[in-house]
């Protein structure tokens, strides 16, 4: 007899709560160090720009530990910590150990080899570093992860692939470094409360509109151009439309299509999401330096999944700052941009409970006429992501230590840095470098030349191209028109 | 990438080509059927789909742009 699901089913079972578990965990400590005074997170690894190799890495309380003691704790923290949910998750613990363990130290190198000043240092960074030539290529160690998880994805022997991608798990990492960056929006919503208000209010209206005209637009494509059948244009529709694999697994579910349908589409969401990561940063920051913030939340309207997105996000995030230093002389701070291609992207998670739910209703009440049956308003719930809970958690943590434990914002501010900053900042970045490392990995391109996919993929790229990229890029225009991140103040 | 049930003797189906069109057999009996079932419009279902989705998101489009732009957008101009 199957289990009857409960509101807290799966809270210690499922990736999304563990996602939820561990970023509040890491988000804890920073606020405990915060308010007590006590370090428990001066250990985390920071990662800096370096000539000299020395330079290269640091604990973030450097007094606390040697370079080296603060990477093998970090690793040993992470290793243990991530195995807790793996545990509970009840994967192999054996290997994952062993696979988490090649992700974080190729991680680590791609980080370390990224952030050399030859490639990363700006032209103002270069007198710091004593060098006269760099390529400026801010956020090179993600790109470099990224490169090396897809070489060990498409061209590693089979055993040793399927053996890391044990403990290569972007959407797990991604969702982790989101919480943590729920806590970077409350820190810094401290200082600009109304700003972050008006971004999180932006995006949860173009999300809105964006997903209600994107489905009906891509469902019509499906089934008029592609001759798609309804079960393959609604998965379709869901999955380039909503949140890529999880709307479209939503969706199949709701309206009972065969299980073929959500684990095809899948392969193609993953494998568009990865190219959309690699080409619309450089274009987007290349074309759109004048909406940076838009340009931000456009990439949560189309790129289809957590990690892709939120990846893509911090490129975006680096290489608009840059020319903006370089250029236009003027100092963004580090996390809008990317925030508001997150921002984009969680509402348009948490519409996926909804969407499934509302087709569900549709499907049994008109499409197949289905008597006597009911559609469980708990599915609301129960398809709900989870760890967005976290992220709006720790950021209403911030805010209300912020504005209630403190006589004035620059005391809450220079408090919470202490230990927030090591949270928010050096540690969520290294979990971005995890998930570029694991999407690589996860990432075949092979599976575009597998049998079946042909009208498939003909019909997701044309949709994603013609649709959804500029539809998206409209909306977020709209909905963000003029609005620029704060700067740096002197 | 997974594969569907045979609905006759619930065998693995896999992936073919036949002609121009990609179906599933069965591995053990033959059976065969569509991958992509041919099913013509249907305006009662699918334009009911279409055109309620895409009314929705016009008026959800301009109701909430006019409200963020004269909420909030305008402050940035």
């Amino acid at each position: 007899m199957a289990e009857e699901r409960r509101w807290y089913t799966g809270m210690f079972s499922t990736e999304d709560w563990w996602a939820f578990w561990l970023g509040t965990f890491f988000v804890l400590l920073g606020i405990i160090t915060s308010l007590s005074g006590v370090d428990l997170v001066g250990w985390i690894i920071k990662f800096s720009k370096w000539v000299a190799i020395e330079k290269a890495f640091r604990a973030s309380h450097k007094e606390l530990m040697s370079p080296i003691a603060s990477l093998i704790s970090t690793y040993i923290i992470l290793l243990l910590t991530t195995s807790v949910g793996a545990y509970f998750m009840k994967w192999d613990i054996k290997k994952y150990f062993g696979a988490f363990t090649i992700v974080f130290w190729l991680s680590a190198i791609a980080y370390i080899i990224g952030e050399n000043a030859y490639i990363a240092a700006t032209e103002l960074d270069r007198a710091k570093y004593g060098i006269d030539w760099s390529l400026s290529l801010g956020g090179a160690f993600y790109i470099m992860a990224l490169i090396i998880g897809l070489i060990i994805g498409n061209f590693a022997p089979k055993g040793l692939r399927e053996f890391i991608k044990l403990g290569a798990r972007p959407e797990w990492f991604i969702k982790v470094a989101i919480v943590m960056l729920g806590a970077k929006l409350g820190y810094l919503a401290i200082k600009s409360f109304g700003y972050a208000v008006h971004l999180l209010t932006a995006g949860a209206s173009a999300t809105i509109a964006a997903y209600l005209l994107f489905w009906p637009l891509a469902f019509l494509a499906g089934r008029k151009l592609f001759k798609l059948s309804r079960e393959w244009a609604a998965c379709l529709a869901s999955g380039i439309s909503i949140c890529g694999v999880s709307a479209a697994i939503a969706t199949a579910g709701a309206i009972r299509a065969r299980p073929i349908v959500p684990v095809m589409i899948s392969a193609l969401i993953v494998v568009f999401a990865v190219i959309e990561l690699i080409v619309l940063p450089g274009i987007l920051a290349a074309f759109w330096m004048n909406e940076p913030i838009a340009a931000g939340a456009s990439l949560g309207l189309t790129v289809k999944t957590d990690g892709a997105d939120a990846a893509a996000g911090a490129i975006l995030d680096e290489l608009m700052r840059s020319r903006a230093e370089l250029e236009l002389g003027q100092k963004w701070e580090e996390g809008w941009i990317l925030m508001s291609a997150v921002n984009t992207k969680i509402w348009i998670d948490m519409f996926i409970g909804v969407w499934a739910f509302v087709l569900a209703t549709i499907w049994v009440y008109r499409v197949e006429r289905r008597p006597g049956e009911k559609v469980q308003k708990m599915e609301i719930w129960w398809r709900f992501p989870k760890f967005v809970l976290g992220y709006f958690l720790a950021m209403f943590l911030l805010l209300l230590i912020g504005f209630y434990l403190y006589p004035d914002t620059a005391s809450a501010y220079k408090a919470l840095t202490v230990g927030i900053k090591p949270v928010e900042g050096s540690l969520r970045k290294l979990f971005f470098v995890l998930t570029f490392t694991s999407i690589g990995i996860v990432t075949d391109f092979r599976a575009l030349k597998q049998e079946g996919l042909g009208r498939l993929t003909a019909a997701y790229a044309f949709v994603l191209a013609v649709i959804i990229i500029p539809l998206g890029w409209l909306i977020a225009w709209l909905f963000h028109m003029g609005m620029m991140p704060p700067t740096v103040s002197p | 990438m997974a594969e569907e049930l045979c609905p006759t003797c619930g065998s693995m189906m896999e992936i073919a080509k036949m002609e121009d069109e990609d179906i599933l057999r069965c591995t053990s009996c033959g059976f065969e059927r569509p991958l992509i079932a041919v099913e013509p419009w249907d305006p009662e279902i699918d334009g009911f789909l279409t055109k309620y989705s895409l009314v929705a998101g016009i008026i959800a489009m301009i109701v909430l742009w006019a409200i963020i732009y004269t909420t909030i957008l305008v402050q940035y101009r």
